[in-house]
């Protein structure tokens, strides 16, 4: 193998779990997750003097995952079945945690529109500030403050779809999937 | 909810164990550099124009590629040919388009350890990928129909003393095309011009027919190549494809367009069925996917009201309806997880009839996933 196969092999064997944590986080589903995943290594294989120069690499990687989740066509290649086994979802049984309230969490993450949901996977799980996030989402930071924001309240609804009007409801959810 | 809350959420998702990961970063390379190639061949002068690249699609035929054991399968052998010399092999009559469920040529010698896993046939190319094992590509094949492409190999030869870039362009089917730039001239094979295109040997291996051999991977072998080459045999009696489903009572001008096919227990199993001759214009073509089914579900729930549980024909599925963009057609799906031992996905688009629904439920005999019950004959 040349060095740039050896580099870029290096470095997308030591982050393919972060990336396909960030995947799942974006599309909620392994299957997805790990087509955005292969895509963007392709992608990032295809740029890599580029990704190489960048100031981070883990940003550029990043940038190209949320774009491809983001820009993910509805060909019929993008939609291709999978004929692998799946494998039960994570944590499905194991009787350690409350699956069914992982699903709605799941659920609730997936109902949130894509580019909000985006944002707050870069913000709150990537743990990237309203700058860093723009400059991966190609917007404005007052954009990623605004799709922060509505991104929250779509989380909220799709939490609590028919919340009390009192201030106890978001709470009393909380606990219930906590 | 605020900050913190959402953070709690994300915890509590990224806490849960994740299936073991199908991405594969030596197919991320290899199609990158497919796609680096690609780039080449049209920064050197190739016209952009808006035609879809069909690159060896070995791409498409990886994600049909089972996870089993693969046997060498009924193509003759894979190993190492003994006398070391090439077979006589003759030059096939041209033909102007392919049956699409029989494999037109054949690898008549690979290098050790490496055997056929799958390919694609279509009415104007047929690919053939092989391996060491499944997800492994390491040779792919790229056979043309006759008069698929600009030039012959006598022009090519003829650009190049003229001091030209001669770029090779070859239409595989309707909207694909194959664009590559041969670099300089390769050793005939089994007399015929033949140059190289990157790793990639191309000859033309009958009036008017292009072939092209490449090899995948590091460090390239291009002694072998021209080995391969040399074996692959055009237009021999070969057997069919065998198909675990079959179509019943479609339209009558429908037919299989294009065939995925898998070595499956060392039978070519079609995994993927285009269905042509439907009448629609610029939709892709209906499809139907069949494969053994594995031990979970693997059907794609669409959020949002898209997708919805049903049971048709006792079996349960998920039928899909995904709008297209502004303009665009709508898709169609039914996928069934487990159907009598298959996994099996059918999709259409836009107007056509009859849709997935129908044909799942109407048209689908399902044979199941012993191959002792297979067809040759997809749509009977």
């Amino acid at each position: 193998m040349s060095s740039r196969d050896d580099e870029y092999t290096d470095y997308v064997s030591a982050r393919m779990m972060s990336l396909r944590r960030t995947a799942f986080m974006l599309c909620q589903d392994w299957h997805r997750a790990d087509d955005l995943v292969q895509a963007t290594i392709t992608r990032l294989y295809v740029h890599w003097g580029r990704a190489r120069a960048a100031d981070h690499i883990d940003a550029y990687a990043r940038t190209v995952l949320v774009r491809e989740f983001l820009g993910e066509r509805r060909s019929a290649w993008a939609r291709r079945v999978r004929l692998d086994a799946q494998v039960p979802p994570a944590g499905a049984g194991a009787g350690t945690t409350d699956h069914d309230a992982l699903l709605d969490l799941r659920a609730a993450l997936a109902a949130v529109p894509p580019r909000q949901r985006a944002t707050l996977v870069l913000r709150f799980y990537c743990d990237l500030n309203v700058e860093q996030t723009a400059q991966i989402l190609g917007c404005s930071p007052g954009t990623v403050k605004s799709q922060t924001v509505k991104g929250l309240a779509a989380l909220r609804r799709a939490l609590d779809p028919d919340p009390d009007p009192g201030p106890q409801s978001a709470g009393e959810r909380r606990t219930r999937h906590g | 909810m605020d900050e913190p809350q959402v953070r709690a959420i994300f915890e509590l998702l990224s806490g849960t164990d994740a299936p073991v990961s199908r991405v594969d970063a030596g197919l991320a390379r290899l199609r990158g550099r497919r796609r680096l190639r690609l780039r080449r061949a049209v920064l050197s002068g190739t016209p952009v124009v808006a035609v879809a690249v069909l690159v060896l699609s070995a791409s498409g035929i990886l994600g049909a590629l089972p996870h089993g054991p693969h046997g060498n399968g009924p193509h003759g052998p894979r190993g190492p040919h003994r006398s070391g010399h090439p077979a006589a092999v003759s030059s096939p009559p041209a033909t102007r388009s392919f049956n699409t469920t029989v494999p037109y040529a054949e690898f008549r010698w690979l290098p050790a350890g490496v055997s056929l896993l799958g390919g694609t046939t279509g009415q104007f190319s047929h690919s053939l990928v092989a391996g060491p094992g499944a997800h492994t590509v390491r040779w792919s094949l790229l056979v043309l129909a006759e008069n698929r492409c600009n030039l012959s190999s006598g022009q090519v030869l003829r650009q190049f003393r003229n001091g030209g870039h001669p770029v090779l362009r070859c239409s595989t089917g309707p909207g694909a095309s194959y664009v590559e730039t041969p670099s300089r001239q390769a050793p005939s094979v089994n007399g015929h011009l033949a140059f190289w295109i990157g790793h990639q040997l191309a000859w033309e291996y009958t009036r008017g027919s292009w072939a092209v051999v490449g090899e995948e991977g590091e460090p390239p072998h291009p002694g072998l190549a021209g080995k391969v080459a040399a074996h692959v045999l055009f237009g021999a009696p070969q057997p069919s494809l065998m198909f675990p489903i079959q179509l019943t009572g479609l339209p009558a001008a429908w037919r299989a367009g294009s065939v995925h096919f898998v070595v499956d227990r060392g039978i070519p199993r079609g995994s993927q069925l285009g269905l042509a001759g439907t009448g629609a214009q610029g939709t892709p073509q209906p499809t139907v996917t069949a494969s053994p089914a594995g031990p979970a579900g693997s059907c794609y729930f669409y959020p949002g009201g898209q997708s919805q549980h049903r049971t048709i024909n006792g079996i349960p599925v998920i039928v899909t309806r995904l709008s297209g963009p502004p303009g665009g057609q709508d898709t169609f799906q039914v996928c069934a997880a487990h159907a009598h031992g298959l996994f099996l996905f059918v999709s259409t688009y836009g107007n056509e009839t009859p849709r997935a629904v129908s044909i799942f439920r109407d048209h689908l005999r399902i044979l199941g996933p012993d191959p002792s019950r297979w067809t040759a004959n997809p749509l009977g």
